[in-house]
């Protein structure tokens, strides 16, 4: 699956599994991101697949 | 393989947005948000009718959904009437964004916006100022923009001014304050304003950094912006990447410590402080000080 982030995208070789997982492998704290697939955004706890694309927004601090 | 099930919000039983013990979906998530912030002003008598209130905005998230959020509640009170106010530090290739955001939010909401420069206050943007200066970039802006707000909020005879700390915001500066042993800071936090001084309010300090974050995003008016070419290393991110840590082990723990820290502050008002100063007029602008002199006029002053 592909996770795109502000300034990069990530390839994660993962299926079906949760996305807390998923965030961990691409070594992102699942506490700092909101995730959204297709538009909605999706819990941390939610099963992701390997053809899914994840839009992460990093949660900017300050401002 | 077995079919997904979705996590479901508590409330109506839609697809949940937010996640752990407490699963919600967009709407009922955005009512959780706002119900928050309208018991902390409630609880807090943090705006009254008739009030005068200058919003502090950056275009950052935590002023863009202040700034939204407030514009939602105060058409509940009688009179209130809010300003935002930018200060635009002169930060190359990284303010125009959020100043530009910042002036088509307070347009969108029909909010009376100024914007307001280092360059009209101090006489050079921040790159300008950092040169001969032996002091961080972070500690320039930050006195200068508080220096710039205050201002303006006390010269328009505005009583208090709103900004978009965080509950977070709030447990980083504790937490600060108490591994440098600013005991000074810690009863000045405690201590009632002084008359050159507009009352502080911070509506978002009941709300964390992800439910502001996904607040602004179910809303639409969050945008990702590129990070501050002076940000760097320090202590508050330390102390955050800190808190990150421990919230994984040990929930809401960032929001605990927050919420002792501030009853502990209650306890400790107008208590003398260990240096024995108290807050004073400065002696070159007339504002807040607990010296002669305050920390913008000293830096702004002070060339090597």
């Amino acid at each position: 699956m592909i996770l795109h982030l502000s300034d990069n995208s990530i390839e994660i070789q993962a299926d079906n599994i949760p996305l807390k997982e998923v965030l961990e492998m691409a070594d992102i704290n699942p506490l700092s991101v909101i995730v959204a697939r297709e538009g909605t955004v999706i819990p941390v706890e939610t099963t992701v697949y390997s053809e899914d694309t994840l839009k992460v927004y990093r949660i900017s601090h300050g401002g | 393989m077995a079919a997904e099930k979705p996590l479901l919000c508590k409330t109506c039983g839609a697809n949940a947005v937010s996640g752990g013990e407490n699963p919600l979906c967009a709407i009922h998530f955005c009512e959780m948000v706002e119900k928050k912030v309208r018991s902390h002003i409630a609880d807090k008598n943090l705006i009254l009718d008739n009030e005068h209130i200058v919003v502090a905005l950056s275009g950052g998230k935590d002023s863009t959904v202040l700034l939204y959020i407030l514009s939602k509640i105060i058409p509940e009170f009688e009179g209130v009437k809010l300003t935002a106010i930018t200060v635009d530090e002169g930060i190359p290739d990284y303010r125009e964004e959020t100043l530009a955001y910042a002036q088509e939010l307070a347009a969108f909401l029909n909010i009376g916006h100024r914007i307001v420069s280092f360059r009209e206050t101090f006489g050079e943007p921040l790159p300008g100022l950092l040169e001969k200066r032996n002091v961080s970039a972070c500690t320039l802006c930050g006195v200068l923009r508080r220096k710039i707000l205050e201002q303006e909020t006390f010269s328009m005879n505005v009583p208090k001014l709103a900004t978009g700390h965080s509950l977070d915001d709030e447990a980083e500066t504790a937490m600060m304050n108490i591994l440098t042993a600013n005991i000074d800071a810690i009863i000045n936090a405690a201590s009632p304003n002084s008359s050159k001084e507009s009352l502080r309010i911070k509506p978002l300090s009941v709300l964390n950094e992800y439910e502001i974050a996904l607040y602004g995003i179910l809303k639409g008016i969050f945008r990702e912006f590129p990070e501050c070419p002076y940000a760097g290393p320090s202590l508050r991110a330390e102390v955050r990447q800190m808190f990150l840590s421990m919230e994984t082990k040990y929930p809401k723990i960032t929001g605990k410590f927050a919420n002792n820290y501030n009853s502990l502050l209650s306890s400790i008002a107008n208590v003398e402080k260990p240096s024995g100063k108290s807050k004073k007029e400065c002696n070159i602008c007339g504002g807040p000080t607990s010296g002669n002199i305050c920390r913008a006029c000293i830096l702004v002053g002070t060339k090597e």
